[in-house]
């Protein structure tokens, strides 16, 4: 296996708080890995530290062995990086294929396939029955699922997904499992995702955070069975989903 | 004269500017601080202001001071009135979105400027001061009026200090400028609240007009230089904030007063703009502010 | 409707726009000859603005700036340097699009209402510098272009400026030229980059785009069309004076676009004639004849945001640039 991404130190400070308070991480090239931990473990920052779309306060990024720490958003998502939004993020007034093709026509891939490149992403996401659809009319679950259509059509290397089930049907989530598996046979996956059964059968490496630190990696069995997290954080989701 | 005494006179220049603009610019920041509304119509709010001081004070013939009193209260009422309706109007309609409202006050200055050309004409007319005395001071004498026109706006300026920090209709005010939400739903009508803010704002602008109106004359486009210079005070101040605002009033109020003196006014405003839009490029917060919410 | 034969079919309406406004020229007594051209001038300033506004989400209050470039970078190189019309457009032009250049290194740091606010304070500062200079600019008397600097030779043919049918289909000429460059800037993948940082420029980045680069280059030819408007003004009309930096010369445009539809390529030009000839109208009977734009822009805002061709777009066509 080779490493696709680590960082070293990473600390994300707003003010006086420490949101990432110093974090080496590591990813594989090809594996599909979850970060979980509770609200406010400072997961989204860590990942838009990743994205470029935060500046970090201090450590180092390296993605594909070069140094990214200082590299502007765009120019990561051109080496590779994707990230879709949490918050559903797709271009709202315009129709399905434009937010697709908006994402396929990436400045260093060929000029005249994008329209194709567009269409297979949304083929592959099931949406192509819907190209001609204004994206803000579409049902959330599909919106979400046009946010990660975007995501694929950008051909990325690795795609961040932050929270991509949230607000999905059961049904809508076992299709989403599956998207995922056939994302993952080309492109690295580095998903945040609070649902635990999604994370227990997509993620083959999971990562835990809890205040702004890394508390745990390893596959999923190792995790389970770490007593630190089980008290940080698996408790309180039982109790979560209890209530 | 010598140079300390001229320089002093500068000052006493740049003091009542200071003075007129810092009513100014509360009136702009009050309405941006509390509604995030830019209104680009408050100069003309400000014109206004002026005009009606020319007819109220035309209108009663006698002791021009009991004209001027009755001036300075019914102008700054009378377009507190016209601003409220505009809000209502106009500016609630668009749901406070906030380029459609800068279209939208350009809009109402294009209005309010024309509708004066109409009916006000297009001459410059003198308003009589209330009082006539000189101070005499060992190197010149001085305006007694000027100096009135210092105190007045020390005198307003703490009144909406006090209103706005020590009552509990500043405390509403400043609970829907914290959070417009928040405030609604502790039953705060916030609708009420913006219209008020509004008229309030475009009052102050009325009074300080009223004060300069003796010195300056009216004139349909009055509005344009008070405009610009309390959209320079409200952006070095720090946006929205009131403590700022005054501070920065008082710098280019002074500034400006002595910069005049001594150099071209083009001049002088030419740099000054371009010293602001840097600052709103590079340090949007202000000079004085912390917050950055434009 | 399929994409080819909707591009053909709006290809079709606006080479109709563009015959029918040369078939006019035969029919229209010389005051509307004139007011035409005047339109056609201000129209290329109105799609010049409206390719930052309407297509990109930019919408700046200090556009005179740029007109005031053009118009003062051809009109003192012909008055003080005596150079010939063609350079001197040239020039103007240049000076527009450099101004919008540099302009745009600083003012698109901000977005939103910071950028109005900057873009009207740094025209402030161009209609300063123009009042300040006046030693050489005549400031708001202006100045007047000498009859002998209004002929010239070009590819063989002498024309000259004082002949106000060869002054309506240069500009025309122009006309199009503009038509055609917006319509191919934005039909393709730069329009669709465009449109997506209008509707969300966060995203935007966040898809591989480098959002100011791609700003700066439309506000640069934004720019550069604004001043080819006030080059071929100062020419065609041989005057130059301040009165064309005012602020009033920053929101005609807008007020043109938002009439006749943001993002849209004839909107900008029915909008800029509409609007032309209801202040005309308008002058003939009162001196406040601005009174019309304030009520004009208040209207629109509230009540016809997208204008006459924004709001036939989204009826019937959606599919008209």
């Amino acid at each position: 296996m080779t490493t696709l991404l680590t960082t070293r130190q990473l600390v994300k400070r707003f003010g006086g708080l420490n949101a990432v308070a110093g974090v080496d991480f590591t990813l594989e090239k090809g594996e599909i890995h979850a970060l979980i931990g509770p609200n406010g473990a400072g997961k989204t920052t860590f990942v838009s530290l990743l994205c470029g779309r935060l500046e970090a306060t201090e450590g180092s990024i390296f993605f594909k062995g070069k140094e990214i720490t200082e590299m502007p958003a765009w120019k990561r998502v051109r080496a590779g990086i994707a990230y879709t939004f949490q918050i559903t993020s797709i271009y709202s007034n315009l129709t399905v294929f434009q937010n697709a093709a908006i994402a396929a026509q990436h400045a260093n891939k060929p000029a005249d396939d994008a329209e194709q490149r567009a269409k297979t992403a949304l083929e592959k996401v099931g949406l192509a029955a819907y190209a001609s659809h204004e994206a803000g009319s579409l049902a959330y679950g599909h919106q979400r699922v046009l946010e990660v259509a975007m995501g694929i059509a950008l051909e990325p290397e690795l795609l961040i997904l932050d929270e991509p089930t949230q607000g999905l049907s059961d049904l809508e989530i076992e299709q989403f499992c599956g998207l995922i598996r056939e994302i993952n046979q080309q492109t690295t996956v580095l998903l945040i995702e609070h649902n635990m059964q999604v994370v227990m059968s997509l993620a083959r490496q999971i990562s835990v955070m809890d205040q702004g630190l890394l508390l745990a990696q390893g596959t999923p069995d190792e995790i389970q069975a770490n007593a630190a997290v089980q008290s940080a954080y698996l408790g309180t989701i039982d109790e979560e989903n209890v209530a | 004269m010598d140079f300390g005494p001229f320089l002093f006179l500068a000052t006493l220049e740049g003091l009542v500017q200071a003075a007129v603009l810092c009513l100014t610019a509360l009136g702009l920041s009050l309405v941006f601080g509390v509604m995030r509304v830019v209104n680009v119509a408050h100069g003309e709010f400000y014109m206004l202001g002026a005009v009606l001081a020319y007819w109220i004070t035309s209108w009663i013939s006698g002791n021009p001071a009991m004209g001027f009193a009755v001036a300075l209260l019914l102008a700054p009422l009378f377009v507190g009135v016209v601003a409220y309706l505009s809000e209502k109007i106009i500016l609630r309609r668009l749901g406070y979105d906030p380029e459609a409202t800068i279209v939208a006050t350009i809009g109402i200055l294009y209005i309010l400027q024309q509708t004066a050309l109409l009916t006000f004409g297009p001459d410059a007319r003198p308003v009589e001061p209330p009082l006539y005395f000189r101070v005499e001071f060992p190197w010149f004498g001085y305006s007694g009026y000027k100096l009135i026109v210092i105190a007045a706006a020390v005198i307003l300026l703490l009144l909406a200090w006090f209103v706005i920090t020590r009552t509990r209709l500043g405390l509403i005010m400043r609970a829907t400028q914290f959070d417009r939400e928040t405030a609604q739903n502790y039953g705060i009508a916030v609708d009420r609240v913006y219209a008020m803010v509004f008229a309030a704002g475009a009052a102050f602008a009325a009074i300080a007009a009223v004060l300069i109106v003796p010195i300056q004359q009216a004139h349909y486009l009055m509005g344009g230089d008070p405009l610009l210079l309390a959209f320079i005070v409200v952006i070095i101040g720090g946006l929205g904030s009131i403590r700022g605002t005054l501070l920065a009033a008082l710098l280019i109020g002074l500034s400006d007063g002595i910069f005049s003196v001594f150099f071209s006014p083009t001049l002088a405003k030419m740099v000054s703009t371009t010293l602001v839009a840097l600052v709103l490029v590079f340090k949007p917060e202000g000079l004085f502010g912390h917050r950055s919410r434009l | 409707m399929d994409s080819k034969n909707s591009q053909i079919l709006s290809l079709g309406i606006h080479a109709a726009v563009v015959i029918s406004f040369y078939a006019l020229q035969y029919v229209l007594p010389e005051y509307h000859l004139l007011a035409l051209t005047r339109i056609m001038l201000l129209a290329i300033f109105a799609l010049g603005f409206n390719l930052l506004f309407g297509y990109t989400g930019l919408l700046s209050l200090g556009h005179a700036m740029f007109f005031a470039a053009g118009m003062y970078g051809a009109g003192l190189t012909v008055y003080h340097f005596g150079w010939s019309v063609p350079g001197a457009f040239l020039f103007g032009v240049v000076c527009g699009a450099i101004l919008g250049f540099v302009i745009g290194m600083i003012a698109l740091r901000t977005t939103g209402v910071a950028f109005m606010i900057v873009t009207l304070m740094f025209a402030k500062v161009s209609y300063l510098v123009i009042v300040y200079f006046t030693t050489y600019t005549r400031g708001d008397e202006g100045l007047v272009m000498p009859a002998e600097f209004r002929g010239f030779e070009l590819l063989g043919m002498s024309i000259s400026l004082t002949d106000s049918v060869t002054r309506y289909n240069l500009a025309l000429l122009l006309l199009t030229l503009t038509m055609l460059i917006v319509f191919l800037l934005v039909r393709g993948r730069f329009g669709r980059a465009l449109v997506a940082i209008r509707e969300n420029e966060s995203r935007t980045r966040m898809l591989g785009y480098n959002t100011f680069a791609i700003k700066l280059k439309v506000l640069t030819a934004s720019a550069a069309l604004s001043a080819m408007a006030g080059s071929a003004y100062a020419l065609m009309f041989a005057y130059i004076g301040s009165s064309f930096a005012t602020i009033q010369y920053s929101i005609d445009p807008l007020l043109y676009t938002l009439l006749g539809g943001a993002g849209t390529v004839l909107g900008p030009v029915f909008g800029t004639f509409s609007m032309f000839y209801l202040i005309d109208i308008a002058s003939e009977y009162t001196s406040a004849y601005l009174l019309v734009t304030g009520i004009v822009l208040v209207l629109l805002i509230l009540y016809f945001p997208k204008g006459v061709f924004g709001a036939i777009r989204q009826k019937y066509c959606r599919w008209l640039p």
